[in-house]
């Protein structure tokens, strides 16, 4: 050691100490600067992210200024000898614009009416309408264990059941978003804005099933999809999906909520089927359904399938699963995922829900006032 | 048509409680990085910059980046060095920018509106050596400032700086024969045997 580094040592430090003595109470100061930091970074990422949008929406505009429009004309329904379609249509009015259908056990068709708080039953075989019940609100949802049908409304704090006679109901303070019956029990979902500790719209209220419907067991669980957007149920597991900007996918948990796994797909789903081993998940905006396999094992396989059209409601038949949504189109996807999507036929309008019953698909043709029957083919 | 993916069911319960713990672990970490080198590391880069405002922001920009690029920055053997590194070459990036600055005004003749931030009552002598230190070029600064006021051997000075450690040697060797030349063999004091 010389002296001359002595020299700077105590010249450096005896700077540096006067800096610190006359710069002190740094801590808020730091906080300060670490959060002013992290906004400046936040404005630059939105203001990336906002240039981004307003790119594409520009370009989305003048795309559609520019480009020639593809229409989707409806077809009508009494006579369609298009080749697209399998066999022939009917058209079945119920009295409104229908907005839900179920399937019961016994062959039922059960419509639930969009303006009206009444449920039609319709015979699947024949497509004759057997009866109608009143419910205590329109029924948007339907879900059926075979035996009981379950009706809710994203709009109305209650689910509630019906029978043919007489008619039952038991509220439980949550309004479902989405709702499935199987295993034994209903499960649907909470509404956004309700606070049950699990975050909006992302808790799974599942109650217990009787003979005669709905009992005071309840479970709520939350699965981490915010909100949930479509749920399955079966003896073992609840399937719940949705999502947000954070991601998207469908969580596969117990019964009793335990054990949540993930998968993840492109959007959240609008609807799930069940189909033995293997869920469909309905993707409009991607224009796809996704056939996941081996949903019990844990490596599932996700296949994305192509259907040019939106689909957001499914239902699974003998040899397809077949998809309806809001550009009116009715497809089918193979069950086996092999071989291509295909247009049934084309309704117009939206459809808001489709059943497989007897070997005829249903669809709840809002437009029309009607649930239209076509062949299931084969 | 169809695109095939083999995909794994993910964990929600673990993930979501692993990605808790994993934010407490960064907040504590960091806080604890703050608590015992903030001091150190503003210190270090006032004396190489001589600008009070621009070091407590470099210093702060680095625990910003340290807290935002968490999952790289938690597998960094040593947090200290690594913090130093960020805050050098922080003080670096300033010091170009200043260059061009400086250069950008006297090329249209405009007189810079920097005005003194700092008014310690120190010794003449101190803040004459200090000013023979701001003179050397950005590397002999770092390593003469990382050797004298930070206490570091060579060696971590070379971590530090990312350099052979000949280069390190160099630099002081360079650094301490212009600081007697600038400050004459007499206020230098001359090396002692």
């Amino acid at each position: 050691v010389t002296h001359g580094d002595e020299r700077i040592r105590a010249a450096l430090r005896e700077i540096g100490d006067a800096y610190i003595a006359a710069r002190a109470d740094p801590v808020s100061r730091a906080a300060t600067r670490v959060r002013d930091a992290q906004r400046r970074r936040r404005i630059i990422r939105f203001g990336a992210l906002g240039a981004a949008a307003a790119l594409v929406v520009g370009a989305a505009f003048v795309g559609a200024r520019v480009l020639p429009q593809r229409e989707v004309a409806p077809t009508p329904m009494e006579r369609d000898d298009s080749p697209t379609r399998d066999g022939p249509a009917a058209e079945i009015p119920v009295g409104g614009p229908p907005i839900s259908l179920a399937v019961t056990d016994d062959g039922s068709l059960w419509v639930g009416l969009a303006e009206k708080s009444s449920i039609v039953a319709l015979d699947g075989a024949s497509g004759g309408r057997q009866s109608s019940v009143r419910t205590r609100f329109p029924a948007a949802l339907l879900a059926t264990d075979g035996r009981t049908v379950f009706y809710g409304n994203p709009e109305v704090n209650e689910v509630s059941q019906v029978e043919p006679d007489p008619v039952t109901a038991s509220g439980y303070g949550y309004p479902a978003t989405a709702m499935a019956a199987g295993g034994g029990r209903l499960v649907f979902s909470a509404g956004p804005g309700m606070g049950t500790g699990c975050g909006e719209g992302s808790c799974v209220h599942s109650v217990g099933l009787s003979r005669s419907g709905l009992t005071s067991d309840e479970l709520v669980f939350a699965v981490g999809c915010c909100p949930i957007s479509a749920v399955a149920v079966d003896d073992m597991y609840v399937w719940a999906a949705g999502g947000d900007g954070r991601g998207a996918g469908v969580v596969r948990t117990w019964l009793d909520g335990e054990e949540k796994h993930r998968v993840g797909l492109p959007e959240a789903p609008t609807d799930l089927a069940l189909d033995g081993d293997t869920l469909w998940a309905a993707l409009p905006k991607a224009k796809s359904v996704a056939r996941i396999t081996s949903i019990r094992d844990d490596r599932p396989r996700v296949q994305m399938m192509r259907t040019d059209v939106a689909v957001s409601r499914l239902a699974v038949g003998d040899r397809f699963v077949f998809g309806a949504g809001t550009d009116g189109v009715v497809v089918k996807v193979p069950r086996d995922g092999v071989g291509l999507c295909s247009v049934v036929a084309n309704i117009g309008g939206e459809l808001r829900d489709i059943a497989v019953v007897d070997g005829f698909v249903y669809v709840a043709a809002t437009s029309r006032d009607a649930v239209v029957r076509l062949d299931e083919p084969h | 048509v169809s695109i095939d993916a083999r995909v794994a069911w993910h964990r929600v319960s673990d993930d979501s409680l692993a990605s808790s713990t994993a934010d407490d672990e960064r907040d504590s970490a960091v806080q604890a990085l703050f608590v015992a080198h903030y001091d150190n590391l503003r210190r270090l880069a006032f004396i190489l910059l001589g600008d009070a405002d621009a070091a407590e922001e470099i210093v702060m920009d680095a625990f910003a980046k340290a807290l935002s690029r968490w999952r790289i920055f938690k597998s960094v053997e040593a947090p200290a060095i690594y913090m130093r590194r960020m805050v050098i070459n922080g003080c670096h990036t300033r010091h170009r920018r200043r260059k061009l600055e400086d250069n950008t005004l006297r090329l249209f003749q405009r007189r810079s509106e920097r005005v003194a931030q700092w008014d310690a009552d120190v010794s003449t002598s101190s803040l004459a050596l200090w000013s023979a230190v701001k003179q050397l070029p950005m590397r002999q600064r770092t390593c003469v400032v990382l050797r004298y006021l930070d206490d570091l051997p060579e060696s971590e000075i070379a971590a530090v700086m990312d350099v052979p450690l000949g280069t390190v040697k160099s630099q002081l060797s360079r650094a301490r024969r212009r600081l007697a030349e600038s400050l004459g063999p007499e206020s230098f004091g001359g090396d002692k045997p």
